[in-house]
């Protein structure tokens, strides 16, 4: 299918970006002032120590041979070893990836079930009640920090009405859903400030379009008009600036875990900072930046996808 | 702004569908048929940022069972406004109109009043409407056969798989060669003529008895005009509809309607039989546009065209004839008059807006078709 | 062209037009903002004025006092610091990061946007791969991470939005320097032989600069809570320097019993973002009229 044909082809227009990235983690750690071998040893360091060390890092391997060795392990899953737990980074990232994906996913999902009805409702009635109200509630909901927003929340969910837990991940599914829903409110709130913004000028630009006359006078009802014309062409546009900021998504989301105490890969990323753990910060913004391009190739193909026009070009 | 003579327009309800259609539509025989849309007085007001736009002032016209009634005029004239308002359409949200707009075999006195709700009633199923532009008018993301079979849902209970067929059925009519293959097409794969054969195709779904026909062929090339023009006139006999042609280009008008009503700055100038216009235009618009065409002067001359500018619809008086600036025939009186439209002859059926038209002799256009 | 729609009374709004002088109209927007931004500038660089305890003055005797009480007209924290002061002086690295990491790169991310548009071929494409690259990581996460590698304070913090935001005004710089190049009055001056710094400055420049400038507004709300994410996280100014994001961060663990220490700040926050935003809404309306 012309998609799946389309999606191999980006993927290839993408290597040179994916190596890139892979450059730019790798020597991102390169650039620390200081001897790495000091930080580990700390206070116990010693020239003899220092040697031995050294050599079972690769640390005495020239610049190009260490990114050749990361490089090559990177792709077979091995993304070095942390200083700071003294376990593989593969380890750590696999017990605590689980919760980041799943808060990434009904974040979206939230994002979804606000930002559609808002934005469509806002762009068909403009002037109306839930425009004004919706054109207050973005601005505000940009201004407002998601970390703000987080303590807000749980302020008055999570400890004035104890509907939700105060922090955590739980355990099993129906606890999880409830451990994660606001910090997914939290950050489903400022996405879709982007979104509506972007769905309602779609709306109002394809309101004056002729095809919504045409499927007017065909006599169908209202609802059918907005859904299977309004809807359908708007949610085009609105896909590309959702693959745009996925990014800032996925920054919320190392932000949020933090203010909720959730054991993802975000909250490990801010520890290894604290506590120096380079090869997992170094890991963990490589993955950062391939999940960026993996969801950005994704948008590009629902994309294609939904708009039979670009597929012309797709061939 | 009067209609002229109210009274001697008695709708008679005899059929007369034996009598030839001209005949039928300018009354000169027993009876006229029924009237299917009829306009009265409509005014549309539009306000802009600086004042107010009155692109429909004053027009009243019937649309009779079976006719093809051509409205004719220069971008800006008011045709397209007057020609969607028979539908229930208005520019923007914020328009206002006075007068009304009637469907009286249906019922309904006042069209522009009704609900959207109420109107979607009679949307496909009475009235319906061949766009401008076949470019723009199909929604880019579903397939031909799809949005035709939206329109056939909406009007009838069949089964899916019937709605297939009478949409494969519906393409044929329209003269789109091998519809079933064509059906999973998408709007962006079709030629602008088969486009707007599909948007004919839409407007016939429900069994409509009206339809407007706004410009259908100005956005195709020449040849494909022709064809389009041949089948909608196909389509219009064989189902009885009564058509509006709206169009600036006076030669389609000529090859295919009943009557003709001409427009100028809003307001209806001239209404006459097609034939009896082309031969003698009662009103000197109606002749400049006749002279200014292409066709009717010989090679080796030079074209004709109307001296100033079209008008500006904003600050229009109320008082004065609106061609008067441009017209070679224009006198002082001439602005004064509170313009309305005069009978001619004893015929009734034939209207003009101008004061002097009983006394001068225009010039009308013999080698046209 | 306009849409046709089926009549429809017209719908009364429930906002209440207030008669605004000729100037103001349709200006609002922009006004507010501005307001609000002076606002916030006077209070936090004019701290000293307004307040005459000091922020990092510890005072045990006094943890914890709650909002209005005498001589703390927000309380204290759990140091016993005076929480207004600190808010006040705290603003002053919020502020300076708004304007001081945006104006910085505003002017080189646009610079190199308008080269690359403005040369194009291989050279301006290999300048936009770069710029896509930059794109490819979240910016949260590759501020934290040169953060980790300079090590936490002001100036670092600076040079990380440096580095990492001056992207956003290349792609959209070059985005439209691309688009005037077809501009008839920027042909003509190539046509003429004008030298390229001349064409870009003069005459590719004023077409950039709107989009530019409503994103700048955009860019340093998203600057401000960029910065305050990293106090929140620990990772930005070391203590004591009262920061807002770090005072909402150590503000949630009292959320209990005293939660105005972490909201506070957080309305601080708030207040600044909106008048930057109301700034940058009232701009696009200003320099993008739409109908």
């Amino acid at each position: 299918m012309y998609l799946a044909r389309m999606a191999v082809r980006r993927v290839v227009q993408l290597l040179p970006i994916l190596f890139g990235i892979t450059l730019v983690s790798f020597f991102l750690l390169r650039l620390i002032p200081g001897d790495p071998v000091r930080q580990i040893l700390g206070s116990h360091y010693t020239p003899d120590l220092a040697g031995p060390v050294r050599k079972s890092l690769g640390l005495d391997l020239p610049v190009w041979e260490q990114y050749w060795d990361f490089l090559r392990s990177a792709l077979t899953g091995g993304l070095g070893h942390s200083y700071f737990y003294n376990q593989p980074v593969s380890g750590l990232i696999g017990q605590r990836i689980g919760a980041t994906l799943s808060l990434i996913i009904l974040s979206a999902l939230f994002t979804a079930a606000l930002s559609i009805p808002l934005g469509m409702v806002s762009g068909m009635r403009r002037g109306g009640a839930v425009d004004q109200s919706t054109r207050v509630f973005l601005l505000i909901g940009f201004a407002v920090p998601s970390f703000l927003l987080g303590i807000v929340l749980l302020l008055v969910f999570a400890v004035k009405v104890p509907v939700f837990p105060v922090s955590g991940y739980g355990d099993g599914l129906v606890e999880h859903l409830s451990h994660l829903f606001l910090p997914a409110v939290t950050l489903a709130i400022p996405f879709s400030t982007v979104l509506v913004r972007s769905l309602r000028s779609s709306v109002i630009d394809i309101l004056d379009s002729d095809f919504v006359t045409t499927a007017r006078l065909k006599g169908i009802s209202g609802w059918q008009v907005a859904i299977r014309h309004v809807l359908r062409n708007g949610i085009v546009a609105v896909i590309t600036v959702f693959g745009v900021n996925l990014a800032f998504l996925v920054g919320g989301t190392v932000i949020v875990e933090k203010v909720f105490a959730i054991p993802g890969i975000g909250t490990l990323l801010v520890d290894s900072v604290s506590n120096r753990d380079y090869p997992v910060v170094q890991a963990l913004t490589l993955l950062f930046a391939v999940f960026v391009v993996a969801v950005n190739l994704l948008t590009d193909v629902v994309h294609v996808g939904l708009d039979p026009r670009l597929a012309a070009d797709a061939r | 702004m009067t209609r002229a003579n109210p009274g001697s327009r008695s709708v008679s309800q005899s059929t007369t569908a034996a009598a030839e259609p001209a005949d039928v539509a300018t009354g000169t025989g027993e009876g006229r048929r029924p009237v299917t849309v009829r306009v009265s007085d409509l005014r549309v007001t539009i306000p802009t940022a600086a004042s107010l736009v009155r692109p429909t002032d004053g027009v009243s016209i019937d649309v009779r069972k079976g006719e093809i009634l051509g409205i004719v005029g220069e971008s800006g004239s008011g045709k397209t406004v007057t020609c969607r308002a028979m539908l229930g359409l208005l520019p923007t949200a914020k328009t206002t109109a006075t007068g009304s707009v009637s469907y009286p075999g249906r019922g309904v006195d006042d069209v522009l009043g009704l609900s959207p709700k109420q109107l979607r009633k009679h949307w496909g199923s009475f009235a319906s409407m061949i766009p401008q532009n076949p470019m723009t008018s199909l929604n880019p993301v579903h397939r031909i056969g799809d949005q035709i079979q939206e329109a056939v849902a909406a009007r009838s209970r069949l089964p899916k798989r019937e709605q297939r067929d009478r949409v494969v059925e519906l393409m044929r009519q329209v003269g789109i060669p091998a519809p079933e293959r064509r059906l999973r097409a998408y709007p962006h794969e079709f030629s602008g003529g088969m486009l707007q054969r599909t948007l004919i195709a839409i407007a016939l779904a429900g069994d409509p008895e009206f339809l407007v026909a706004d410009e259908p062929t100005t956005a195709l090339d020449v040849i494909i005009q022709d064809q389009i023009l041949a089948t909608l006139l196909e389509l219009q006999r064989s189902r009885g509809m009564s058509l509006v042609l709206v169009s600036h280009d006076l030669g389609v008008i000529a090859q295919t309607c009943d009557r003709v009503g001409v427009m100028y700055a809003g307001q209806l100038v001239e209404l006459a039989e097609t034939r009896q216009l082309l031969a003698a235009p009662q009103h000197p618009y109606t002749s400049a546009l006749l002279q200014s065409m292409p066709s009717a002067v010989p090679p080796d001359q030079e074209l004709a065209s109307i001296t100033g500018a079209p008008p500006r619809l904003v600050g229009m008086s109320e008082v004065g004839c609106r061609f008067a600036p441009r017209c070679e025939f224009a006198e002082e009186a001439c602005s004064q008059w509170p313009t309305e439209l005069l009978a001619v002859g004893s015929k009734q059926a034939r209207e003009v807006r101008c004061r002097r038209h009983a006394e001068l002799v225009l010039t009308g256009e013999s080698s046209m078709q | 062209m306009t849409a046709f729609t089926e009549v429809r009374t017209p719908r009364r709004g429930f906002v209440v037009p207030i008669p605004k002088p000729r100037w103001m109209r349709g200006r609002a927007t922009l006004i507010v903002g501005v307001l609000l931004v002076l606002a916030m500038v006077v209070a936090c660089v004019g701290a000293p004025l307004w307040t005459s305890s000091s922020p990092t003055a510890i005072d045990p005797a006094h943890r914890l006092l709650p909002v209005f009480s005498p001589g703390h007209l927000l309380g204290t924290d759990d140091f016993g610091r005076d929480v207004l002061s600190r808010i006040l002086y705290g603003g002053r690295l919020d502020l300076a990061i708004a304007f001081g990491a945006t104006a910085v790169t505003l002017v080189v991310g646009t610079a190199f946007g308008l080269c690359a548009g403005h040369i194009r071929g291989k050279t301006g494409a290999i300048m936009m791969r770069i710029v896509d690259l930059f794109f490819a990581f979240p910016f949260v996460v590759l501020v934290i991470a040169i953060i980790t590698i300079l090590g936490s304070s002001l100036l670092n913090l600076f040079i990380a939005l440096w580095a990492v935001s001056w992207v956003n005004y290349a792609r959209i710089s070059h985005g439209q320097a691309l688009s005037s190049n077809n501009y008839g009055y920027v042909v003509a001056s190539k046509a003429l032989g004008f030298s390229h710094l001349r064409i870009m400055l003069r005459h590719q420049l004023p077409s950039v600069l709107p989009g530019v400038i409503i994103f700048a507004m955009v860019d340093a709300v998203g600057n401000v809570l960029l910065a305050a994410a990293l106090g929140f996280l620990g990772l930005g100014i070391p203590p004591p320097n009262p920061e807002w994001g770090s005072m909402i961060s150590d503000g949630q663990n009292f959320i209990f019993s005293d939660w105005s220490l972490a909201i506070m700040p957080g309305i601080a926050l708030v207040v600044l973002g909106l008048g930057l935003s109301l700034i940058g809404d009232g701009l696009s309306d200003l320099l993008r009229p739409q109908s």
